[in-house]
């Protein structure tokens, strides 16, 4: 039965007139509906005005998106100026220069300040990446003013012989970077489309401040060089200081630049609020002028010290986030255990009231600004991550919730404040995850149900316990950080914390394309899809194989594809640590600091390396259960006549396609074939671990998901046995069945699912879909899916997250796109505007079962 | 010629600023476009110009 008094408080909070017997979800959705997003003035006119930076099918959905060489231009001055210096510090004078001589802006209304763009809707390059990258944005002219193009090149040129790309090319074969390259086995070379994904330990930033961090760098120099002056000479214990001085130079210089930086906001704030014109604000003049003075204090306070409140602290971690992930280097993310990190200051400011003293409502308000700032990131990544991140900006996602490591429930008032805020705000951006157990307080609960209920795809469910257990066994994190883990991007959980969190991808992310290794088995390692060459191994003629030899072969493809995939990965996280180093993400790290050492080094305290399937792999279990049961069960087919029909892509051959469709399938709680999804797990799970990777000693750790490679990638993949034709979508998730093919219900889905060695998984990506009417416009709905959850917790399953959408609402917006802009749907790690989708994306959420509950 | 230095955009840094540089100072603007308003700040020579010369030289000792 619903709980009478929270409901009315969460009402009282959100501010809902709800009728009576009206479900707080259906009164919340209405009101949206009404009045648009946004709890106050403010953030309504924050919202209507956004400066949306998502893409759609590799393009940005706003024409006024142009790129910007500021960056580019300001990088390569100060490479020149400084090209015989060690490459650390070139590093830390590069950012120095550009932080120095960049433009900045702030725009009307804003809370929070500080972006990383020349000015707004112009996008920055990074030619240090490589050409490709570069090329793809230089030669599209709706995005490259002709006028830039010129220079563009020059910089390309310039950067060839310094570039990611120069240095690791060198380390692999020409023909393995070409099988890489073809993107049909495994994610292209990371240099060459130069994707990161870091998690910046914010704390240190907001405990110290960046004064405090370059005094302990200044203290680590003078000991070092005292180290260097004893008698007598010692030479093996003193050379490997010299790379220490160079790392805590260049983090001084990088600290420094930073502080110097957001000072130039404070001067700015203060200018225009003493300066110019403010009547037109939305708040009014005078109150804005007010705004603007405490924008200036505030960005002249941080990050150089210690956040005091609130405010301070949400100013501080965005300009450490701006520094890391848009100006050092593209990084992926918005990695952060947001209620755990911002407690202190959140109770210091609404619950004390002894710094920044604020309201609740007017932390909410911030929050929803943090929100939208988000939303207007505008970032430059390789249309190979463009293509596979349809509708949002870039993978946000930030994690909520959990508990301690005395099991004690971690979630606090900033918690649910995080959660209304996203109520209000309805944007995609970020993503939300949500630690779950059990023995999370029910009102954060409800608050989590109440988000799912509106469609927003999140918070994604991640078991608690679940990892924090993994974590434990198989990467050696002691309780107390493993109870206190984020998500690193959509799935994995990471470090979070002041110390050895992760900072690249390369350590741990990428991975290999799903269902490549069933196409490469039946096909001895040719693709002849989309690149026409040799791609996989060469595992012999699959018409001749008995069923053992299938095994085998898949088997054998896993291993050539990840070992090409963990070479690729490990020789760019070695040029990275050579060439590209982050001075300031490595000065924001504890370990790093102590150490003396750069920002991708890898012998850490706490190591965290995995990889994917991405898209999932599971399409392999259904190819391998259709042909078990016709061709060696009951011997209606040959391997021959199969690989035939697969390679007219089923034309001309329907009634065996149908056939072969109709053989046990996933997620039907169907052992025939959940058995083999099970092998085929555990052998993922041993082939990723044989992989000891730098730091890794216990074995990379398997994550299968998708993003929307399940559609993208689909022209990638061939025909398969379970019935797909080529160029559909495959699998999504990790372990979701085929859209349209759990035709048991929920809980058989949730059986199959825990018939997967999910505690020696990393994670595993589900994605459900449920009714509307139940979760939105029921009051029965929270209880009906808090059963649910607990079923699912109690199966020890990984992960779960929900797309709440109709139907006929997905139809009318096919149609009218105008009109369903509010739309949001969930793809796989992320959730997105549906009406940003491709068809086929659109086509292959509606083609989701919604299952029904209870 | 008009130079920036001359100009009501341009503000001096001041020399207890990091980013303080002889003969350089902040170019601030107010800037429309179809979204909304922003203030806009470039760092330029005094001695540079631009067709947005508007005069109002600026107290240097500030």
């Amino acid at each position: 039965m619903a709980n009478a008094t929270l409901l009315a408080e969460i009402k009282q909070e959100l501010k809902l007139e709800a009728k009576k017997g009206q479900p707080l979800g259906k009164a919340l959705w209405d009101k949206k509906l009404k009045e648009g997003p946004g709890s106050v003035p403010r953030t309504k006119h924050l919202y209507k005005r956004c400066r949306w930076a998502h893409t759609a099918g590799g393009e940005y959905v706003r024409e006024e998106i142009k790129i910007s060489l500021e960056r580019a231009r300001l990088y390569t001055e100060a490479h020149k100026a400084n090209a015989g210096e060690v490459p650390v510090i070139l590093r830390a004078k590069c950012l120095e220069h550009y932080l120095k001589n960049c433009s900045i802006y702030i725009q009307d209304e804003e809370s929070i300040v500080g972006i990383h763009n020349e000015r707004p809707d112009k996008l920055e390059l990074y030619p240090e990446g490589g050409a490709a990258n570069m090329f793809d944005y230089l030669e599209d002219d709706s995005l490259t003013p002709p006028e830039l193009y010129d220079e563009g090149v020059e910089m390309v040129e310039y950067w060839k012989q310094w570039s990611l790309s120069a240095m690791c090319e060198r380390y692999m074969e020409p023909e393995d970077i070409a099988k890489l390259s073809t993107g049909v086995i495994s994610e292209p070379p990371v240099w060459t489309h130069f994707y990161t994904s870091t998690v910046p330990p914010y704390q240190t930033v907001l405990e110290d401040g960046l004064e405090k961090r370059i005094e302990w760098c200044e203290k680590n120099l003078r000991k070092v060089r005292d180290k260097l002056k004893e008698y007598p000479w010692r030479g093996e214990e003193n050379i490997p200081l010299f790379e220490k001085i160079d790392n805590w130079t260049a983090m001084i210089i990088a600290a420094k630049a930073v502080i110097g930086w957001a000072r130039r906001y404070s001067r700015l704030a203060k200018t225009i609020a003493e300066e110019f014109d403010l009547s037109d604000s939305v708040v009014g003049a005078q109150q804005r002028k007010k705004e603007l003075l405490e924008i200036a204090e505030i960005c002249y306070n941080v990050p150089a010290k210690p956040a005091r409140g609130f405010k301070d602290a949400m100013q501080s971690k965005w300009f450490c986030f701006e520094v890391v992930q848009n100006m050092e280097r593209f990084c992926s993310g918005y990695a952060q255990l947001e209620d755990d990190l911002l407690w202190p200051y959140y109770k210091a400011s609404v619950i004390d009231k002894t710094a920044q003293p604020m309201t609740r409502d007017e932390a909410i308000e911030l929050i929803e600004c943090e929100r939208l700032k988000v939303c207007e990131r505008g970032v430059t990544k390789g249309r190979w991550m463009r293509l596979i991140h349809p509708g949002i900006n870039d993978l946000h996602i930030l994690t909520l919730g959990g508990l301690d490591e005395n099991g004690k429930d971690m979630c606090t008032d900033l918690t649910d404040a995080i959660l209304e805020a996203t109520l209000n705000i309805h944007t995609n951006e970020p993503s939300v995850a949500f630690k779950y157990s059990p023995k999370i307080n029910e009102k954060t609960r409800r608050l989590v149900f109440e988000c799912i209920s509106q469609g927003y795809g999140f918070p994604s469910i991640k078991n608690h316990e679940k990892n924090t257990r993994h974590s434990i066994e198989h990467h050696g994190w002691p309780p107390e950080v493993a109870a206190r883990w984020a998500l690193v991007l959509c799935m994995a959980p990471g470090v979070t914390g002041r110390k050895s969190t992760q900072h690249s991808r390369n350590e741990g992310g990428g991975g290999i394309v799903g269902p490549a290794p069933g196409n490469m088995a039946l096909s001895d390692g040719f693709d002849a899809w989309f690149s026409h060459r040799q791609v996989g191994a060469h595992t012999g003629d699959a018409s001749k194989f008995t069923w053992e030899e299938l095994l085998k072969a898949v088997e054998t493809q896993v291993k050539h594809n990840s070992h090409l995939m963990f070479m690729n990965k490990e020789i760019t996280s070695y040029a990275e640590g050579k060439r590209l180093e982050s001075p300031f993400l490595a000065m924001m790290d504890d370990w790093n600091v102590e150490e003396g050492v750069g920002a991708f080094a890898r012998h850490k305290p706490y190591s965290n390396t995995w990889a994917d399937y991405y898209p999932g792999p599971l399409g392999i279990a259904d190819d391998l259960a259709a042909i078990k049961y016709w061709v060696f069960d009951q011997k209606k087919y040959t391997m021959a006549q199969l690989l035939e029909a697969l390679k007219a892509n089923w034309q001309g051959y329907e009634d065996m396609r149908l056939e072969f469709l109709s053989a046990p399938k996933y997620g039907n709680d169907d052992d025939y074939v959940d058995e083999i999804a099970t092998w085929f797990m555990n052998m993922s799970c041993d082939v990723f671990q044989d992989a000891k990777m730098v730091g890794g000693e216990k074995g990379a750790q398997l994550v299968p998901q998708s993003v929307s490679a399940f559609v993208t990638l689909g022209s990638l993949i061939g025909a398969e046995p379970f019935g797909r034709r080529h160029g559909e979508p495959t699998h999504d998730g990790g372990c979701s069945p085929y859209m349209g093919l759990d035709k048991k219900g929920p809980t058989a889905v949730l059986k199959s699912v825990s018939k997967l060695p999910n505690t020696r998984l990393k994670g595993i990506q589900l994605n459900q879909r449920l009714p509307v009417e139940l979760m939105r416009e029921s009051e029965k709905g929270f209880d009906v899916w808090s059963a649910y959850m607990k079923t699912w917790h109690d199966l020890g399953i990984d992960h779960v997250q929900f797309n709440v959408v109709r139907t006929e609402d997905m139809r009318a917006a096919q149609k009218e796109p105008e009109k369903w802009e509010h739309l949001i749907v969930r793809i796989a790690g992320y959730s997105a505007r549906f009406i940003s989708l491709s068809q086929m994306g659109q086509d292959a959420i509606i083609g989701r079962n919604a299952q029904e509950l209870g | 010629m008009a130079m920036c230095k001359e100009c009501e955009c341009f503000h001096p840094i001041p020399d207890t600023e990091w980013d303080h540089e002889r003969g350089t100072g902040d170019c601030v603007k107010t800037m429309r476009d179809n979204k909304g308003k922003y203030w806009h700040t470039a760092k330029v020579k005094e001695k540079s110009n631009c067709a947005e010369f508007k005069p109002g030289l600026r107290d240097q000792s500030k």
